[in-house]
C-alpha cells in the first residue's frame, strides 16, 4: 500500500464514530470529518455519522475497529468504505481483530 | 422507540417504499396480511406493540407523501428537478465510454467540487494505490464550487451538434448535477423562528404522520392510537418537533382535522415564492406566529369547510390564493409534459421510452389530484374521508430490504410484481416492485421498473452512498457494464 495511507470512510452510528475518532486520536491515525449527504437508503440507521480516516494497511483499519467496538455499548455495524467498494462488519467488546481483518480481506476493497 | 425509518417517498421511485430490514417487521406484515382480524396484538402486560402499529400504517403514511407530493406546487419543482438529473445524468452516462480517463470518480458531484489541490491530494494518497497515478488518469470534468449555480439550461439541457464527446459528457453532468444539487437545496432550506429551524420535509411529515394517526384508529384501535399519539409527540426527532410545537400552541382547540387542514394549506404555497413566502416551513411559521398570538382565533377553533379555511388563512397571511398557486403549478407541470413529448422524439429506445413514460403518469396523476383536490378538499383533508374513500391514485409499492436480500427458489413470474436482482438467477433479490390496485397497468410496471433500474445507477454515480454492501456492489457492477470503466469511490 501507498505510503501516505488510504482514504477510507466509516459509517456508524454517533457514539461508534465517537469511539473511532478517539481510538485514532490514540493510536495517531490521522482523521476528518466526513460529509455525509442526505440519504434515504441508510436502512435502520437514525442517524448516521461518519468520519475518513487516512490508513496504510487492512491490519491497522482492523485493530482500529477492535478497539472501537470495546468502547461502545452492545452489538453495532461500522461500514468501510474504499475506492473500491464497502463492507460492513458487525461487532461488539468480544469481536477480535483478526476476525474484523478477514473480512476486510474477505472484501476484497483494500 | 428510536425514529426508524418503516418506509420512505423519493421520487426516484416514481411510487412509494417500504422498508422490511429486519425480520421482525417481514413477519409482522406476513401475520397481519394472513391474518388482519388478529391484530392489533398485545404484548403480555396488555399494552399494544409500538413497532407493529407502526409497521402496519406505515403505507398509509407514505402514500400521503405520495399524494402530497402529486398535489403541492413544492412537488412540481421537485419531480421537475428529478426528470432533469435523471434524464441528463443518463445521457452523461451513456457519454462517457467515449471520454479519456480510465477512471470514474464516484460520486462526481464530490469530485466535481473538489478543486485541483484536493483532487491532486487524493491521487497522492489514496489514488496512486488503484492505478490513478495523475488528473488525466480520470475522465475529465471541471472544478464547480456549486453546480446548482451553473448557468447551464435548466430541464433537458440541448447539446449541440459536433462538440466533442468530453464536453457532451461535461455539459450532461453538470446539468444532471444541477438538478441533484437543487434538489438537496430545496429539501434542505430552512426558515427559522422562536429557536426552531423549519424545512418543507417537516410538514411532509407532519401530515403523514397526521394521516397515520387516523389510519391507526381506524384501522386498529383506540389504545394503539393513543400509543402512535404519544410516539409522535414525544419523539426527539427533528422532523416532528413543529408538528409538536404546533400541537401545543394551539392544545386547548386542536383537533387531528384541523391540524390536517392547516399543514395542507402550508404546502399549497405560491410557485413563484417557493423559496421564500410560499415555502411550506414559510407558511407554517405563519401559521405558528398566529397561534402563539391568538390561539384562540377562530381560524383554529371553529368548525368550518375546508375551502372557507383555506381562504381566510389566505386573506390572513396576505398570501395569494391557494387555488391560483395550484393553477400555477400544474401550468408548469403542462410546460414540462410538452417538453417531454418533444424530448420522446429524440430521445428513443430503452431506457428513456420507460422514463418518459413514467412521466406521462406523473402528469396524469397530479392532474387528477389536483382536479379531485379543487372539487372537493375534504376528500383530502378529512383523514376519515381520505383512508376510506380512497379517491387519490394508489401508486406503486416498492419493498426493500436494508442489508439483506430476499433468497427466491426460483426466478419471480407474477404479473403483479416485479424483482429487482443482484445474481445472474434473478433468485436474490434487493426490491419488489408491486402493483397494488388494477389502475396500473403491466406496462406501468415495467416502465417503473425499468426506470428504477435507471435512477439506481445515475444516483450512484452521481451523488448516492448506499450503505448496504450488496446494494453498492450491485449499483457498482451495473454502472460499469454500460460505461466501461472503472468506477472509484472517491472520500
Amino acid at each position: 500500500m501507498n505510503t501516505k495511507g488510504l482514504r477510507v470512510q466509516l459509517l456508524s452510528d454517533s457514539e461508534s464514530i465517537d469511539a473511532i475518532g478517539k481510538i485514532a486520536a490514540m493510536d495517531s491515525v490521522a482523521t476528518e470529518p466526513a460529509e455525509l449527504p442526505a440519504s434515504d437508503q441508510r436502512f435502520g440507521i437514525a442517524e448516521a455519522a461518519g468520519i475518513i480516516a487516512v490508513i496504510h494497511t487492512s491490519a491497522e483499519i482492523a485493530l482500529l475497529l477492535a478497539k472501537a467496538f470495546k468502547l461502545v455499548r452492545g452489538q453495532k455495524k461500522i461500514t468501510l468504505r474504499t475506492p473500491r467498494g464497502s463492507v460492513t462488519i458487525e461487532g461488539d467488546a468480544t469481536t477480535a481483530e483478526d476476525v474484523i481483518l478477514a473480512k476486510i480481506k474477505a472484501a476484497a476493497i483494500i | 422507540m428510536e425514529h426508524v425509518a418503516f418506509g420512505a417517498f423519493n421520487p426516484r421511485f416514481y411510487g412509494v417504499s417500504m422498508f422490511l430490514t429486519d425480520a421482525d417487521r417481514r413477519d409482522t406484515l406476513n401475520r397481519y396480511f394472513e391474518h388482519p382480524d388478529s391484530f392489533p396484538v398485545r404484548a403480555n402486560d396488555g399494552s399494544p406493540s409500538l413497532g407493529e402499529i407502526s409497521a402496519i400504517s406505515a403505507i398509509d403514511h407514505e402514500l400521503r407523501h405520495f399524494h402530497d407530493f402529486l398535489l403541492s406546487p413544492f412537488g412540481t419543482i421537485m419531480m421537475g428537478l428529478r426528470m432533469q438529473a435523471t434524464i441528463n445524468g443518463f445521457q452523461a452516462m451513456k457519454t462517457i465510454q467515449n471520454c479519456p480517463g480510465r477512471f470514474v470518480p464516484v460520486p462526481l458531484i464530490r469530485w466535481m467540487r473538489w478543486d485541483a489541490a484536493m483532487r491532486q491530494k487524493w491521487i497522492d494518497t489514496t489514488g496512486a494505490s488503484y492505478g490513478i497515478e495523475r488528473t488525466e488518469d480520470v475522465v475529465p470534468i471541471p472544478y464547480v464550487e456549486d453546480p446548482s449555480k451553473s448557468d447551464l439550461q435548466k430541464g433537458l439541457h440541448p447539446v449541440q451538434d459536433g462538440v466533442s464527446h468530453e464536453i457532451r459528457f461535461q455539459q450532461y453532468a453538470l446539468t444532471a448535477a444541477q438538478a441533484f444539487v437543487s434538489m438537496d437545496k430545496c429539501r434542505q432550506r430552512s426558515f427559522s423562528e422562536y429557536n426552531l429551524d423549519v424545512t418543507a420535509d417537516n410538514i411532509f411529515e407532519a401530515t403523514a404522520h397526521l394521516v397515520q394517526l387516523q389510519a391507526v384508529w381506524t384501522g386498529q384501535d383506540e389504545a394503539s392510537s393513543k400509543l402512535f399519539f404519544h410516539f409522535v409527540m414525544n419523539s426527539q426527532s427533528k422532523q416532528l418537533k413543529p408538528l409538536q410545537i404546533l400541537w401545543m400552541a394551539l392544545q386547548k382547540s386542536i383537533t387531528v382535522t384541523r391540524a390536517l387542514e392547516l399543514c395542507t394549506w402550508m404546502l399549497l404555497g405560491s410557485y413563484e415564492q417557493i423559496w421564500s413566502r410560499g415555502h411550506p416551513a414559510n407558511r407554517y411559521l405563519q401559521v405558528l406566529t398566529l397561534a402563539a398570538a391568538a390561539p384562540d382565533h377562530e381560524i383554529f377553533s371553529l368548525p368550518m369547510p375546508a375551502l372557507q379555511l383555506f381562504a381566510r388563512l389566505d386573506a390572513l397571511m396576505q398570501a395569494g390564493a391557494w387555488s391560483d398557486n395550484l393553477a400555477a403549478a400544474a401550468l408548469s407541470a403542462d410546460r414540462r409534459s410538452s417538453v417531454y413529448a418533444r424530448a420522446a422524439e429524440t430521445l428513443k429506445g430503452g431506457f428513456f421510452d420507460t422514463l418518459f413514460s413514467v412521466a406521462t403518469v406523473w402528469y396524469s396523476d397530479q392532474r387528477a389530484v389536483r382536479a379531485t383536490f379543487a372539487k372537493d378538499p375534504e376528500s383530502f383533508v378529512n383523514p376519515l374521508r381520505y383512508l376510506n374513500e380512497r379517491c387519490y391514485p394508489i401508486p406503486l409499492v416498492e419493498t426493500r430490504f436494508g442489508d439483506d436480500v430476499h433468497e427466491r427458489e426460483d426466478s419471480l413470474d407474477n404479473l403483479n410484481a416485479r424483482a429487482i436482482t443482484i445474481d445472474d438467477q434473478d433468485r436474490q433479490v434487493l426490491s419488489y416492485i408491486v402493483r397494488l390496485k388494477s389502475d396500473r397497468t403491466a406496462h406501468d410496471l415495467d416502465d417503473a421498473f425499468s426506470a428504477r433500474i435507471v435512477t439506481h445507477m445515475v444516483d450512484f454515480l452521481f451523488t448516492d452512498e448506499p450503505v448496504t454492501d450488496l446494494y453498492e456492489h450491485w449499483c457498482r457492477s451495473q454502472a460499469k457494464k454500460l460505461i466501461n470503466k472503472e468506477l472509484i469511490s472517491v472520500y
